[in-house]
């Protein structure tokens, strides 16, 4: 039972990184490395505003710190398409180097200003609550439905607004949208600040539950990259899936083993997957 | 006349080639190295030229691989991990010479690039730097695992180191990076780097021209690990001890990055860019605090003015004296 | 003598049906045109016969000996070879690096040449095709003309018995057409089987003694050019696909 809730409320935050991580892919083509790094920021920003722009207040500052937090990582990640993607946006490599050149940065920057400092946040509700039997904090809890309503936010925009549909059609052929007059680049614009504001909503949720490090993109990286590729690269409802699927398989694993033989597992299970089926779980691509 | 020795005949043909292609550059700082080692007592400035050698160690079999199939491997750390434990563990239980260890530990990581080159073979793009990630995860969960034979967190110390001075160490590590180079610029300037340079666009071309693409990426890979698994030797008998950062995906990311910023593709780029950075970095020290921000924004900048590496970039094109100067012969 | 042997050679993607159950021969030292609307499955057919695709059923003989299913690299050994309807040029290397690339293949390495005949022979390649003076230009920097010619001199390089060309005149001008053709028949008088796909049917059919029509996957007529054009079935297949005015230089 344990294993359920915790797996729902992880995968959740899980699907929330991925789902950013494989729009970018389907849209640009490219691999944004230091999407792990914008998910880490979502954290810090969320703790800086908090603590130093709205002084520790209320419930009121703490939603106040989290928008700023999204807001804030959105632009940086608008910051890094126009300055340093966009020289050779074609060459999945550059950007892919780029990229991890910039989240090195981003972490050595962190390491001097923030390394040792702890960078917890107090959490929107406190208590725990009892679920069929099982002791689960409340900011535990509240995971879930925030990033469901998100991803379910994230499906009716992509469905019902122009802007949507814009990112769908570059997604499903980049020379087609061309034809009927629609920009790629301020369509990959906007879905990099969407994926990033996804990540960064990630990010806040997880930095009252634990005190991030410099270090831990690279953890949320493979983490996404991983969720990615299980799902079929360049599937949202296969990220999602491989999600929920990855969080179940480490939160079982770490309960029925120890934590090293959890992750070796998991990290065994990408192997397997990536040389067997190397499409994805679910290969059919699709927005 | 027979096979072998027309195969002998070839290979001696490509590392005399590849003498004539070196650099003068790298050539005078291979000799700067020597007279250094030769003249100084430095401690610290001796240590720091172990350590730039390593690095250009490392980014040229990086190099070797990546920069002609044009994959990205980001577990480097894999082989030179995998070779230092081993060269470590040989000297520490079984108490075995460097001489025989560098040659075995290189061997064994070159086998491990065999198996994962074979593995990878079908995957291309995102797929294989994933694999190469994981791969390198999987090998440092098994260091923590089983901590009763790498020690762990910790690691293995007390390892030999080749002599007794540093001096030597030095001349040692310099020496093997010159063969290491000489070797991998004659793989690369044989068929074998023209065939991995092929099949990057167009394996399918290649197959039609009756080219086994996939033996030439298999013995690409072979070469690459067994050169990283020299620099991985090399780092546990002059650093005296191994640990998880030998295996880490920060080392596999820097290596990567000092690679690209050098000039993928041209063995010499990232050796000279591996060397130059490492002084760097050392030099950033009069800035202590800043020096990572500092030395990973240069990274950034580097990359970005020139996306394709320095010895790519399109200046050298129209002072090919120079670049022949800097980066040896094109190929 | 007859050089290959197709019999009931089939190959399906899911539902589709790209070569169904097709049989046919190709006799040695002459030319074998294939011609057919959009999608007939030309394409799939060549990648079977050089293995760059596994067949669902059916048999290729080649000299007599079975060949469906080997590998590519094995097929250029027995001493087939083959052009692409898409050219992808070896981005980033010189047209005569790019010749220098069939020499390394098992069954020209074991001639041991050394460098400097190696690089001969590339070169004379390269001259054949009119393209001596790009010896050094990067392929990046060649017109789509000349990457189509280099393709098929790449494909002439491994020294075929058998050479399939797959919509080889496309996209070239005037001049690339005289000369290729030319090379064609040059080809042929040196003993070389060559099968074409070709839309350019003026030009094909000055070049071939036979000709295989395909549509849908199956095989709709075969012949020789002047009885396969009067074909009422054939023209049905073209006029019904396409609207394509055969028997003019359409494609
Ligand atoms: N890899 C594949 N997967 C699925 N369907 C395929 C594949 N390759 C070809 N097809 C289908 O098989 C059919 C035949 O395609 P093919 O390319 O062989 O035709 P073609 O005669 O060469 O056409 P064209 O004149 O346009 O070159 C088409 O319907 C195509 O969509
Ligand atoms: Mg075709």
């Amino acid at each position: 039972m344990e294993i359920l809730i915790l797996g729902l409320s992880r995968g959740s935050v899980y699907a929330l990184v991925a789902v950013g991580f494989v729009l970018v892919f389907s849209v640009g083509g490219i691999l944004n490395l230091a999407h792990g790094t914008l998910f880490m920021l979502g954290a810090y920003f969320t703790y800086i505003y908090f603590n130093f722009l709205f002084g520790q207040g209320g419930t009121l500052a703490l939603l106040a710190s989290y928008v700023c937090a999204i807001v804030s990582v959105s632009l940086v990640a608008l910051l890094l398409f126009f300055a340093l993607f966009r020289r050779k946006i074609d060459s999945i490599s550059y950007v892919m180097v780029v990229s991890l050149a910039f989240a090195l940065f981003v972490e050595q920057f962190m390491k001097v200003y923030f390394g040792v400092t702890s960078t917890g946040v107090p959490s929107l509700v406190r208590g725990s609550v009892d679920i069929f039997g099982v002791r689960v904090l409340n900011k535990e809890v509240l995971l879930l439905p925030i990033s469901l309503f998100a991803l379910v936010a994230l499906h009716m925009f992509l469905r019902h607004s122009s802007a949507g549909q814009s990112i769908k059609a570059v997604a499903q052929s980049r020379e087609g949208a061309i034809l009927v007059g629609i920009k790629p680049d301020r369509v990959l614009a906007m879905t990099i600040a969407i994926a990033a504001a996804l990540a960064a909503l990630a990010g806040t949720l997880i930095s009252s539950l634990v005190t991030v490090t410099p270090t831990v993109w690279s953890y949320w990286l493979i983490k996404a990259f991983a969720i990615a590729i299980v799902g079929g690269l360049g599937s949202l409802p296969g990220a999602v899936v491989a999600a929920f699927l990855l969080s179940f398989v480490e939160i079982a694993t770490t309960f029925t083993l120890t934590d090293q033989y959890g992750e070796l597992v998991a990290l065994m299970i990408i192997v397997a997957i990536l040389l067997f089926r190397p499409s994805g779980l679910m290969s059919s691509r699709q927005v | 006349m027979s096979r072998p020795l027309l195969i002998a005949r070839r290979a001696a043909a490509g590392l005399l080639d590849a003498i004539q292609a070196l650099s003068l550059v790298f050539v005078i700082i291979v000799a700067g190295i020597v007279i250094t080692a030769l003249t100084s007592s430095n401690f610290y400035v001796l240590e720091i030229l172990v350590l730039a050698v390593i690095y250009m160690q490392f980014t040229s079999s990086w190099d070797v691989l990546c920069g002609y199939a044009n994959q990205d491997n980001f577990g480097i750390a894999f082989f030179t991990g995998i070779s230092g434990y081993i060269a470590a563990i040989l000297n520490k239980s079984l108490a075995m010479s460097p001489w025989l260890t560098v040659p075995i530990s290189a061997t064994a990581a070159a086998a491990a690039g065999l198996v994962i080159g074979w593995l990878a073979l079908r995957l291309r793009g995102p797929y294989f730097a994933l694999l190469t990630i994981v791969f390198a995860a999987v090998l440092s969960k098994l260091a923590y695992i089983f901590s009763h034979v790498t020690g762990g967190e910790e690691g293995i110390s007390g390892i030999a180191s080749f002599s007794r001075s540093v001096e030597t160490d030095l001349l040692v590590c310099v020496a093997l990076l010159f063969i290491s180079v000489l070797c991998m610029t004659a793989f690369a300037r044989s068929h074998y780097g023209l065939i991995l340079r092929s099949t990057q666009h167009n394996e399918d071309a290649a197959l039609a021209s009756g080219i086994n693409a996939a033996h030439y990426k298999v013995a690409g890979f072979g070469v690459s690990a067994f050169f990283a698994g020299v620099g991985g030797a090399m780092f546990a008998h002059t650093h005296m001890q191994v640990s998880p950062e030998l295996m880490a995906g920060s080392l596999s990311v820097l290596v990567v990055l000092m690679a690209v910023a050098g000039g993928r593709g041209t063995i010499l780029g990232p050796v000279l860019a591996a060397g130059a950075l490492t002084l760097f970095n050392e030099w950033l020290r009069i800035i202590e605090i800043y020096r990572p921000i500092i030395f990973t924004g240069t990274l950034i900048v580097m990359i970005y003015i020139f996306p394709s590496g320095i010895a790519n970039a399109s200046f050298f094109a129209r002072a090919p004296l120079l670049r022949r100067l800097l980066f040896g012969r094109e190929a | 003598m007859t050089l290959l042997v197709a019999s009931n050679l089939s190959r399906h993607f899911g539902g589709v049906k790209a070569v169904n159950d097709i049989s046919f021969e190709i006799p040695a030292g002459t030319v074998f045109g294939i011609i057919g609307p959009n999608g007939a499955g030309k394409t799939s057919l060549f990648n079977l016969l050089t293995g760059f695709l596994p067949p669902t059923s059916g048999s290729v003989r080649f000299r007599n000996r079975e060949i469906l299913g080997e590998k590519p690299y094995h097929l250029v050994d027995a001493g087939i070879a083959r052009s692409f309807q898409l050219v992808k040029p070896f981005f980033g290397m010189t047209a005569l690096e790019t010749l220098m690339v069939p020499i390394w293949s098992r069954k020209l390495r074991l001639k041991f040449l050394t460098r400097e005949m190696r690089e001969a022979s590339a070169r004379a390649q390269l001259d054949r095709i009119g393209l001596a003076d790009k010896a050094n230009t990067l392929v990046d920097d060649l017109n789509q003309g000349d990457l189509r010619l280099l393709d098929i001199a790449r494909a002439v390089s491994t020294e075929p018995e058998m050479l399939f060309l797959d919509e080889p005149f496309s996209g070239l001008g005037q001049e690339h057409v005289t000369r290729l053709s030319s090379i064609i028949t040059d080809l042929k008088q040196s003993g070389v089987t060559v099968a074409i796909i070709e839309h350019r049917l003026r030009e094909l059919m000055q070049l071939v003694e036979h000709v295989m029509v395909m549509n849908f996957g199956s095989k709709l007529a075969e012949g020789k050019p002047a009885d396969v054009v009067r074909n009422p079935a054939v023209i049905e297949a073209y006029l019904g696909s396409k609207g394509m005015q055969f028997g003019s230089a359409g494609g």
